[in-house]
């Protein structure tokens, strides 16, 4: 179904939405940047976000710097709590895991309002990881419940190195194109174009009628609605040919007997490795920006006794981490499986673009740009795709 | 939901020295229910805490059928191996698990079992070693062939000479360094084999133990007639969470603690990074 | 969840992000993407920034040492004592009992009220930081030449140079977000890398030439290079006599170092140091870009003053994307300076010894009196603390007793200090000779500005209440200065602070906290209309004609010889910071290098038949340390390189104390050693 929302009353959405939800949003920051942050219940604090999300600014189309995995997965997070026990204080004990979570859980689910379709389809491939298997108790306890409330792609966002239309997620969803989501804001002039794609989407827009208008004549708001997506694939600027990479990473094998290694493509793929590598200066930061990268570090940050190496308490904490590092794989006796870095180069864009394929129905790449944005030296998943695809040609 | 990071406090019951930094643990849980359901497989692995050190995975080395208590076997490698390793009788430890596939059972009934095992490796395979003895009649002729640095660092000496008695089996424990008092044998694993006199006939072979080691002697096995199904290791990887979710242990498409970190040889060719992994 | 915008705590880069606090911790740390030098990226180190501000080793209360051990105290307690001890010393001694080691760690405004205290509270010029360790000659040696102390050009020239001749900086290791600009310029512009470093760094995968220079020998080989340059008709003639003085002079030095000696002396075949010479003679955006490899010798004044020499004789100075670069190694060492955290000037270099510049401060600071004589450094400091001339130290956020050369020496100094305070995070191994130590509040609980390496003077915004109980540096100074009885620092906010700055520092004049949002100014800035300044020299040198001022070679003071055979330099790696007090104290970077190495060639390795991770014992005359073997060609052979972040196995403890006469560097990257297997 399609509705409208006229543009002022797009804050007063937000603030009602805040009756259910815990609302987080993209803002304008002091350097220009967009970063999602909470919506502050109240207050003063909360006219200054509004002010910095208002429609028509950057807020709302340009992309966040950091994906929505951090509302979920933040770049830190304590685990759990110890602390000497009362009665033998050389033994440490776990705190009260219940009065822990009193003060970690916040109240109400978590409403991703504005997030773009590329973060969308990788938070599916995020939540899927987090439930399959072993639970992950931190990432679920906050994503519960959730809901985005996308923001189609009109352009595409500064500085133009995201590639969707070639990775088949945006720049807008599309319920032809088999896109399964709940609620799609599609921006117009003096308001939104609302799409939902779901019951739940639907139940929405009734919990919040009061702002929806339901047009008495569908046909022109569906014009327009196709007309703006047709558009935005217009508009976008990078494409590249991620199928064919896709298909060709399937059948080779940076390392493995089983993968043809000797053949002039898997060779032509490690000389690319090995330029990648080249290049690298252990940053993290592609896998930092990666909305689908989920690996985590984990240390214990312990209090002193003034002056003693004596452990008084502490907190277990988890951290972003990544296959780029080579302390990732060391283990203790010093062997390294993945010493070299081509071999951590490899990691990367195979895991991607090879051993996710099966897991998920699609690559995990889900084409937002973010690694390239973010490299000092100009490497990403764009230029790795472009690069493997020639070699190919060749 | 569960949460599967915390860890359940349990006690140190009992210390066995095994060599001048490897020493072997039993545990109890202080929770009497956790006592009574904390049920593992042969091979699988626990995660150990130290509060304000660290974790790290450990191979669970009592045999399933042993049931009320729980051993582990350490060796002081680092910060957490080596912080447990000052621990003593009375202290304890928490630990959260147990994680991770296991050493085939069912399926090796009726078969010859050739256990493999380099210095620490030893641990997880004796879980399996144990099972399949108080299982005894169900296999075929048991051979285990142990290496060790040196004659101090073999570890559960008594058991070897212990098992060495038990009837249809064979016990061959060799040195890369012998010292004046070593009458045995001298050398790596793989130059037990002759003496071994194995057979790959119905037969499977279980390793464990440093890369190298492994590898060497997977070579030779096939060299002997061994097919890759029949040859089973369990892996060392840097692990963080032992959930499949850190990514740390992450080869391929698979995970080592919980795909793992027991793997055919099969498998084991797979890996991208097969040339590395050893 | 709120960001701030604040300035990473690492490097002298200067790169700009996010802090994400959730109330309590610092969770986050994001990335600009509109800040003009980071542009999206930070590097690993500013990637986990936020990590060591959540330790719960943070100092949290303020201790004194009763009966030999540090207990905690109140504020009002240690401030107190600080006030009274400080006070009866100068009573009793005089001011220059005194002394003061401020920080390239704290801001601007906090580097200023240190100079205020030292200078109008207590009437000493014995103030000093950390700057005479790394940059002290930079500041002698271009000052001397060209007027000005500080990188000719900014960040984004490396974007634009066709030419880098990088000596002495291990750039994609301590400087990573310049040395990632020098890898895409060579890889994707064909820019030409010239590499005159001792070891085989990253950088030399991308170098067009690596000279392999034996260490210590830098004046021969630059003057090697000059000398080619001339005789080869490659000197710029209108430009030497419209812009500078004393051409024959150097002509004339330079006459005596033909290749085939400089090869003898340095290891640099003459083929190289010819193409060299042409290459960075003929290209006209050439950068020198230069670091603790040309200052730290008892010779580092001299390097400077010759690479200066050498930019000036190719018309390489006072043009974009051309000049004299050092790389600032502090977040804020470039700051400190600025602002007069040094024994010899006020802030923007106003010379100490100046009777205006004295009356202009004690008009500003309302005081009588203000000392003339020049103060003590650093090493000098200590030096005197040892013989009991200098009775009370107050050191803010440094560690000397990891950083500083010969530490057996100066622990032994540190012991004999009367009275030492110290401020900082941690408990720091400086931290455990003290007698007051104060907790600071850490760069995410504080407002203030940095001056990063291409002077660009820019905001740290407050993200979070400070730790604990503790204080932000610039308070504690304001309520040390009020308890000795001072009235003049009274501030409500460091904004204040930067205006007093601006009023009586030319080159910050036009300076205000509300100019400086987002992203900065850099200096010179003298006026509120002034846009700033990309680069040095603009049609004229700073101190008027540039002046060549020649330097013969002299070789180290203490060479290899039977007895102590290997060479050894120190330095740092990628993944820590200095004496890793902070990046110890963060998990990924920790584990990436958890423990101390020497690097070693595979040659001399086998003659001493160790192998990587096998224990070898490095001892020099002064010192001795067991540490793990690395065996790899990034060192040549009879050379040894050993990081210094490491208190298990501190690399400081070899390091010879003897410095520069005139910038008091000391000695850092060259003494003699032996190793011995363990
Ligand atoms: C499935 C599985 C089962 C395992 N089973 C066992 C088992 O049964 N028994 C067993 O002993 N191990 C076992 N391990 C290995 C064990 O997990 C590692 O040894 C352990 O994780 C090391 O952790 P740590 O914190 O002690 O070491 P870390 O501190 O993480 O050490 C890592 C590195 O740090 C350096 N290091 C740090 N501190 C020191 C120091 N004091 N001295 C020297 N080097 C130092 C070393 O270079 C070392 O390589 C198993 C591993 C896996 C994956
Ligand atoms: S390059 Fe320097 S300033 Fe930039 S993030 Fe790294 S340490 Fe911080
Ligand atoms: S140990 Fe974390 S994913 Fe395997």
């Amino acid at each position: 179904m399609l509705y409208f929302l006229p543009e002022d009353l797009l804050n007063k959405l937000l603030i009602n939405l805040q009756q259910k939800w815990q609302v987080f949003v993209p803002l304008l920051q002091t350097g220009g940047d967009i970063l999602l942050e909470e919506l502050p219940e109240k207050g003063k604090y909360r006219e200054d976000c509004l002010n910095r999300l208002s429609p028509g600014s950057k807020a709302v189309n340009a992309q966040t710097i950091i994906p929505p995995k951090e509302v979920f997965f933040p770049q830190s997070e304590v685990m759990f709590k110890y602390s000497s026990d009362s009665q033998n204080p050389d033994q440490l004990k776990i705190d009260s895991l219940k009065d822990q979570a009193q003060k970690t859980n916040k109240p109400g689910p978590r409403l991703l309002f504005g997030i773009k379709p590329c973060d969308f389809h990788a938070l599916k491939i995020t939540d899927n990881f987090f439930k399959n298997g072993f639970e992950d108790f931190y990432y679920l306890n906050k994503s519960g419940n959730s809901m985005a409330i996308v923001f189609g792609c009109p352009t595409p966002p500064e500085p133009l190195s995201c590639f969707c239309s070639s990775t088949e997620t945006g720049p807008m969803l599309n319920k032809n194109s088999g896109h399964k989501f709940d609620v799609q804001f599609i921006a117009e002039e003096d308001g939104y174009i609302v799409e939902t794609g779901s019951e739940k989407g639907e139940k929405f827009i009734s919990d919040n009628s009061a702002f929806f208008k339901e047009p008495s004549d569908m046909e022109p708001l569906e014009k327009r609605a196709e007309l703006i997506k047709s558009n935005a694939l217009k508009n976008i600027k990078l494409s590249v040919p991620f199928n064919s990479a896709v298909e060709s990473m399937r059948n080779k094998d940076s390392g493995s007997a089983a993968g043809g290694a000797g053949s002039s493509e898997v060779e032509n793929t490690k000389d690319l490795y090995k330029s990648i590598a080249g290049r690298c200066i252990y940053c993290g930061a592609c896998l930092y920006v990666c909305p689908t990268c989920t690996c985590f570090n984990v240390y214990d940050n312990s209090s002193l006794r003034c002056g003693t190496s004596a452990i008084t308490g502490g907190e277990r904490v988890r951290v972003w981490d990544g296959c780029v590092f080579s302390g990732y794989t060391r283990e203790a006796s010093g062997h390294n499986p993945r010493a070299k870095a081509d071999m951590r180069a490899a990691r990367r864009y195979e895991h991607k673009l090879k051993y996710d394929v099966p897991v998920y129905g699609r690559s995990s790449c889900v084409g937002c740009g973010r690694c390239l944005t973010a490299c000092p030296v100009d490497t990403g998943m764009s230029v790795f795709i472009r690069g493997i695809t020639e070699n190919n040609e060749k | 939901m569960k949460n599967e990071y915390i860890p359940h406090l349990a006690e140190i019951v009992s210390v066995r020295k095994e060599t001048h930094d490897t020493k072997t643990y039993r545990l109890v849980f202080r929770d009497s229910g956790l006592a009574g359901s904390f049920d593992y497989k042969q091979g699988q692995f626990v995660q150990v805490s130290v509060l304000g050190v660290g974790e790290a995975p450990i191979s669970i080395t009592s045999s399933p059928s042993r049931k009320g208590f729980l051993e582990l076997t350490l060796r002081a490698a680092g910060r957490v191996t080596s912080a447990i390793c000052r621990l003593h009788t009375g202290d304890s430890v928490y630990i959260r698990g147990p994680y991770g596939n296991f050493f085939p059972f069912k399926e090796l009934k009726g078969r010859d079992i050739l256990f493999i095992a380099g210095g620490i490796g030893l641990a997880p395979v004796r879980s399996l070693i144990n099972l399949v003895f108080d299982n005894r009649d169900a296999f075929g002729h048991i051979t285990i062939l142990y290496g060790a640095k040196t004659p101090q660092e073999i570890c559960f000496k008594n058991e070897l000479i212990k098992w060495e008695g038990i009837r249809d089996t064979s016990v061959f424990t060799t040195v890369d360094k012998p010292d004046g008092t070593w009458k045995g044998h001298t050398g790596v694993v793989t130059s037990l084999y002759d003496k071994a006199n194995i057979n790959s006939k119905n037969s499977t072979a279980v390793l464990c133990g440093p890369p190298v080691m492994i590898k060497f002697a997977a070579k030779e096995l096939l060299q002997r007639g061994f097919c890759r199904p029949d040859i089973i290791v369990t892996l060392e990887r840097y692990m963080k969470c032992g959930i499949g979710k850190c990514g740390h242990c992450n080869i391929g498409g698979l995970y080592v603690c919980t795909d793992g970190p027991v793997f055919t040889w099969d498998q084991v060719v797979r890996f991208p990074e097969n040339e590395h992994v050893f | 969840m709120a960001r701030t915008l604040t300035t990473c705590i690492y490097c002298g880069c200067g790169c700009g992000l996010y802090l994400e606090s959730d109330g309590s911790r610092i969770i986050s740390t994001v990335p600009s993407r509109n800040h003009p030098v980071s542009r999206g990226s930070l590097c690993v180190k500013g990637w986990n920034s936020f990590e060591f501000i959540n330790s719960r080793e943070r100092l949290t209360e303020p201790l004194i040492r009763r009966n030999g051990k540090l207990v905690s105290a109140t504020w009002e307690q240690a401030v107190g004592l600080i006030a009274e001890k400080f006070l009866s010393y100068k009573n009793r001694y005089g001011s220059d009992s005194l002394a003061f080691l401020t920080s390239a760690k704290a801001t601007n405004e906090e580097n200023y009220l240190m100079m205020k205290l030292a200078r109008a509270v207590f009437g000493t010029n014995n103030i000093d930081h950390c700057a005479r360790l790394c940059h002290a000659s930079t500041v002698a040696g271009l000052a001397a030449t060209m007027g000005s102390g500080a990188m000719t050009n900014s960040v984004d020239d490396f974007d634009k140079a066709d030419c880098f001749l990088v000596t002495g900086s291990d750039t994609t290791g301590q400087h990573p977000l310049i040395g990632s600009r020098i890898i895409k310029s060579v890889l994707d512009r064909k820019a030409k890398l010239l590499l005159f470093d001792p070891r085989k760094i990253r950088l030399s995968k991308y170098a067009h030439l690596h000279a392999q220079i034996r260490g210590g020998t830098d004046a021969a080989w630059i003057n090697g290079l000059m000398h080619v340059i001339i005789r080869d008709g490659l000197a710029a003639d209108k430009y030497i006599s419209e812009r500078t003085e004393g051409y024959e002079d150097l002509a004339k030095v330079v006459k005596r170092y033909p290749p085939e000696y400089v090869e003898e002396v340095t290891g640099v075949p003459e083929s190289i140091l010819v193409e060299a010479a042409h290459i960075y003679a003929e290209t006209e955006k050439a950068m020198i870009v230069f670091a603790m490899g040309i200052t730290q010798h008892t010779t580092g004044v001299n390097n400077v003053k010759s690479l200066a020499n050498l930019a000036m004789l190719t018309a390489h100075a006072g043009f974009p994307a051309a000049g004299v670069n050092p790389l600032r190694g502090q977040n804020n060492v470039q700051g400190a300076c600025d602002v007069g955290g040094l024994p010899s000037v006020y802030s923007g270099y106003q010379k100490a010894g100046d009777p205006a510049v004295r009356s202009k401060f004690k008009k500003a600071w309302g005081v009588d009196f203000l000392p003339d004589k020049t103060g003590l450094t650093v090493t000098e400091i200590f030096a005197h603390a040892c013989m009991g001339n200098i009775k009370g130290i107050y050191i803010v956020g440094e560690n000397p007793a990891l950083s500083d050369p010969d530490l057996n020496h100066l622990k032994k100094c540190l012991k004999n200090t009367d009275f030492l305070v110290v401020q900082d995070l941690f408990l720091t191994e400086t931290a455990q000779y003290a007698d007051v130590v104060l907790p600071a509040s850490s760069f995410a609980e504080k407002d203030g500005t940095f001056t990063s390496t291409e002077r660009r003077v820019q905001r740290i915004r407050k993200a979070m209440e400070p730790a604990a109980s503790s204080v932000p540096d610039w308070k504690i100074v304001c309520s040390i200065a009020k308890a000795a009885g001072y009235n003049g620092m009274e501030y409500n906010d460091p904004s204040e602070i930067m205006d007093e700055i601006a009023s009586v520092t030319p080159i910050y004049g036009g300076i205000t906290y509300s100019r400086l949002d987002p992203f900065g100014l850099q200096w010179p800035c003298p006026d509120k209309e002034h846009p700033g300044t990309p680069y040095l020299h603009k049609g004229k040198f700073t101190r008027g004609k540039g002046l060549f001022l020649p330097v013969e070679y002299i070789p180290s003071v203490e060479q290899p010889d039977d007895d102590y055979p290997f060479l050894m330099t120190t330095g740092r790696t990628y993944w820590h910071f200095h004496t890793g007090t902070m990046t110890r104290r963060t998990s990924v970077l920790d584990r990436e290098i958890p423990e101390n190495f020497v690097e070693l060639n595979p040659e001399d390795a086998k003659t001493l038949d160790v192998k990587t991770g096998s224990m070898v014992c490095v001892t020099s005359r002064r010192g001795s340390i067991e540490v793990k073997a690395k065996v790899t060609d990034r060192v040549s052979a009879g050379s040894v390189f050993i990081p210094f972040h490491f208190k298990e196995s501190a690399a400081n403890l070899l390091t010879i104390r003897e410095v520069d006469p005139e910038a008091k560097i000391p000695e850092f990257k060259v003494c003699a050693v032996k190793i011995e297997k363990v």
